[in-house]
């Protein structure tokens, strides 16, 4: 991790105008946990409808990334666009969904009633879920295919199933850009294709969807845009232009980069 | 405690007839300890400016066996007009055990009064032993319960209006993971007290112990004490639990420092605070009920409304953040709640043992849902059940602080939802346990048979009429698997029960067509699941056996379709087996 600012500088990254129409533009950010800076001078500007793979090595700041732009952490400098304007005032437009292991799973409500969250907001302060909405929690839930888990209590659910249920939560509040932290992590392949289907469903409605990815053998298969994070920005574009072996090691150095891939390995064979 | 105050009083030679020997009353010096409401002090010192000397006054007794009941005993005495001639006999018809005397002017009002009675009282028992028992215990649980009196409708409806608030706001800090927020709010109220005593005594001498003040500074220093901990986990690397013992001890350290200044205030009286220690749930008022019924009206009410809301924040805070809701402004109010209901619960339990009060009830309901409606409603329950039934089996043993029963009660509840509760009890998760272990039972008995026929036709995959006319004998059957006698005769009688085997001889055995078609199921199931571990996961054969003993139990329907689709395996179709299968060469590994 700490080797990585000895990178080289990305220059061919840099976006010189930040269009007001793109889903996020992160401009010049620098994000800091405790006085260390986690993430530097990222700039970036995503494009519309595509599926865009955060890609990096641990401790990359992936997460700080998504984080920093739902203003959950706080920024050292930098500002963040959400179609135009600051996150608080486009909240309506984003849906995060949160790494599984970030919430414990042993609490008393059921499947459908974490999906319900989603629609809060929607329903503002002191309105208790009605009929009505439960039944657009049903509906997510059945896009994800646990329509009929939505009474299981969640301890209840398979790792890969509660990802889905996060999943859930984050499609009923219809929003137009995504924030995933590793959906993929740790999930079974009938979860895999389930989410993958779900991106790819909401690409072809429009939405666009920035997903924390780890695993580097599907990141072309998954994803038409990528983003190589260290610290800070490697390169961004077009998976088939910016997926390539020279921005890989570069992203995760020499002995990262094999150190990954053993991994990657291993947790193929054990699937 | 007793030495904190004393001061002497005489009790004129009315008494002098009554209990010849064994109770020196008449001109005795009796201690009046924890005598918090000024007016009845004064009274009784004969300082107040209207009332003047115990002269003329009446007697007011106390019988101790009954704390709630003793009051309005008193009260009735007061009521009836009973002189201090009278009264001697007044005790022997009443077969009160203990007395304790007082002097007061009937025409006070009466609240006040039971106050200072029964403070007067839980100071005597060990000090007046008279020799009379007590009334039996059942008749004293009858009256209890009948809510004969007075004085046990207010502590009762009280005691159980805090529990069952208390209850339904700790269900939302266990779910927040600040189970002991609670205490150090309780802990952290002890400087409160003193400051505002001293606050007030400084204002205006004499003032220093009125109710409203003291709970002022309680809840300022308490709600200080929860934030604080809240700052230092936002703003520092300390974890909570360091956090919260630091702010805990500090705080009471400066209470303790400051009681002691309290003490030295010249004619201040600190008696009566440190009632916030252990409680008084005895001595509660109907004023104090009045208090807690509006503080929990206000209380469930705001939980009603935010249940969304606090559930939201107790399991996401990160999401309801990135969504935009104030987890700050709701994580105060919560504390807010935490601390309201922890001043009031002050008075009745004391602030040691708040934290019981807010953290059984919610634990105990857990083990009984998985609902969080339901959980919070239970928690009320149990809080309201434990209060209730402490109360009155303190009103069965005096001598017993009433804060400390009523939290035993609650451990008793909290224990019984430990063994049977419905969801996650002991009791109800040692039965599926046994069912689990005979369903695994089961599925090795019908596959070790399948496999030991399979052995014998040798690499056929046997007919379901083969399997069935097969007799099996206990002997072909225990080199299977490590089994003994015993449990094979056990798997085996559960199967005939569920009509999978007959018996067709003495330890010989025969499998029924439904027990044939469960084994061809079974047997299928576990080779797709070893065909599965040797393509992918690339497992050795030899190993795979173990394996799929393990996962097969776990098995659902929908994953064997997963299975037979990505293996490409005919529908009904029974594959071999990968390994040697069948006696004495099991168990490679």
């Amino acid at each position: 991790m700490t080797e990585s600012t000895a990178l080289p500088v990305p220059a061919e990254t840099h976006a010189v105008e930040h269009p007001l129409s793109s889903p996020l533009s992160i401009h010049d950010m620098t994000v800091a946990y405790h006085r260390r800076p986690v993430i530097w001078d990222v700039d970036y500007d995503a494009p519309t409808g595509q599926l865009i793979a955060i890609v990096g090595p641990n401790g990359a700041g992936k997460s700080t990334l998504i984080k920093a732009v739902l203003d959950l952490v706080p920024k050292v400098s930098g500002e963040v666009r959400v179609f135009g304007l600051p996150y608080a005032k486009q909240r309506s437009r984003v849906a995060y969904v949160p790494q599984r292991t970030s919430v414990d799973w042993d609490f008393p409500v059921s499947a459908q009633d974490v999906v319900a969250m989603g629609l809060y907001r929607r329903l503002g302060w002191c309105r208790p879920v009605t009929k009505k909405w439960r039944k657009k929690a049903r509906e997510a839930l059945d896009r994800v295919g646990l329509a009929d888990f939505a009474r299981r209590q969640i301890s209840q659910l398979s790792g890969g199933q509660q990802q889905r249920v996060f999943l859930a939560r984050a499609l009923v509040q219809e929003a137009d850009l995504y924030l995933m932290d590793e959906p993929f992590a740790g999930v079974d392949a009938a979860t895999e294709r389930a989410i993958l289907h779900v991106l790819q469903d909401l690409r072809s409605t429009g939405k666009t969807a920035l997903v924390v990815h780890h695993d580097l053998q599907t990141v072309s298969d998954y994803f038409d845009h990528v983003l190589l994070l260290n610290m800070r920005l490697i390169a961004a574009g077009p998976t088939t232009e910016v997926f390539t072996d020279e921005n890989l090691r570069r992203t995760y150095g020499g002995r990262l980069a094999l150190l990954d891939q053993v991994g990657t390995r291993l947790a193929e064979g054990q699937r | 405690m007793s030495a904190m105050l004393a001061m002497a009083m005489c009790v004129g030679g009315g008494l002098e007839a009554f209990g010849k020997g064994s109770l020196q009353i008449a001109n005795c010096k009796l201690q009046i300890v924890d005598c918090a409401i000024p007016l009845v002090r004064e009274l009784c010192l004969g300082t107040h400016p209207q009332g003047t000397h115990p002269r003329g006054t009446s007697l007011l007794c106390v019988p101790s066996c009954e704390l709630p009941v003793l009051a309005a005993e008193s009260v009735w005495l007061v009521k009836q007009g009973i002189s201090k001639d009278a009264f001697p006999n007044r005790v022997r018809e009443r077969g009160w055990s203990r007395v304790a005397v007082c002097t007061g002017r009937p025409q006070r009002p009466i609240r006040n009064l039971q106050f200072a009675i029964c403070s007067l009282q839980s100071s005597f028992p060990d000090r007046m032993p008279f020799a009379q028992p007590s009334p039996p215990i059942f008749s004293r649980l009858l009256r209890v319960l009948s809510l004969r009196d007075y004085n046990t409708r207010v502590v009762l409806l009280g005691t159980t209006l805090l529990g069952i608030t208390a209850g339904v706001v700790g269900t939302f800090m266990l779910l927040r993971k600040r189970a002991l927020v609670g205490d150090v709010v309780g802990h952290s109220a002890l400087p409160g007290i003193a400051v505002a005593f001293l606050v007030m005594e400084g204002v205006s001498p004499g003032t220093g112990k009125s109710l409203p003040g003291l709970l002022t500074g309680a809840f300022v220093f308490g709600l200080a004490g929860a934030v604080s901990v809240m700052l230092i986990g936002r703003y520092s690397r300390i974890k909570p639990d360091a956090a919260m013992a630091m702010t805990l001890s500090v705080f009471y350290g400066l209470g303790a420092a400051l009681f002691t200044i309290v003490q030295k205030v010249p004619g201040g009286n600190a008696a009566g605070l440190k009632t916030f220690l252990n409680g008084k749930t005895a001595s509660l008022t109907a004023d104090d009920v009045w208090l807690f019924a509006s503080v929990a009206a206000v209380v469930l009410t705001l939980t009603m409304l935010l249940l969304k809301e606090l559930t939201l924040l107790c399991f996401d805070d990160q999401f309801a953040a990135a969504e935009g809701w104030p987890v700050f402004g709701l994580d105060t109010l919560l504390i807010g709640l935490v601390v309201t209901v922890t001043i009031i619960g002050l008075q009745s339990v004391g602030l040691i043992l708040v934290v019981a009060t807010l953290i059984i009830p919610p634990a105990s309901a857990r083990f009984w849902t998985d609902d969080i409606r339901w959980m919070t409603l239970g928690a009320g329950l149990v809080g309201g059940l434990s209060s209730f039934g402490g109360t009155v089996m303190s009103a069965l043993f005096p001598h017993v602080a009433a804060g400390a029963v009523i939290v035993l009660t609650g451990a008793c509840l909290f224990t019984v939802s430990l063994c049977f509760g419905a969801q996650q009890g002991v009791a109800i998760h040692w039965l599926r346990q046994r069912k689990l272990r005979r369903d695994v039972g089961r599925v090795d008995l019908l596959r070790a048979m399948f496999e030991l026929l399979e052995h014998q036709t040798r690499e056929a995959v046997p007919t379901l009429e083969q399997i069935v006319v097969r007799e099996f004998s206990l002997a072909d059957l225990l080199p299977m698997r490590s089994w003994e006698p015993g449990a094979v005769r056990g798997l085996l009688s559960i199967a005939a029960r569920d009509g999978l085997v007959r018996a067709a001889g003495h330890d010989v055995w025969q499998l029924t067509p439904s027990g044939a078609e469960e084994a061809r199921r079974v047997v299928r199931n576990h080779r797709l699941w070893e065909m599965y571990l040797t393509q992918y996961a690339h497992i050795a054969p030899s190993h795979v056996d173990r394996d799929a003993d393990l996962i097969e139990h776990v098995l659902d329907p929908d994953l064997i379709a997963e299975l037979s689709r990505q293996l490409e395996h005919a529908e009904d179709d029974v594959p071999a087996s990968s390994h040697t299968t069948g006696g004495g060469s099991q168990a490679p590994d």
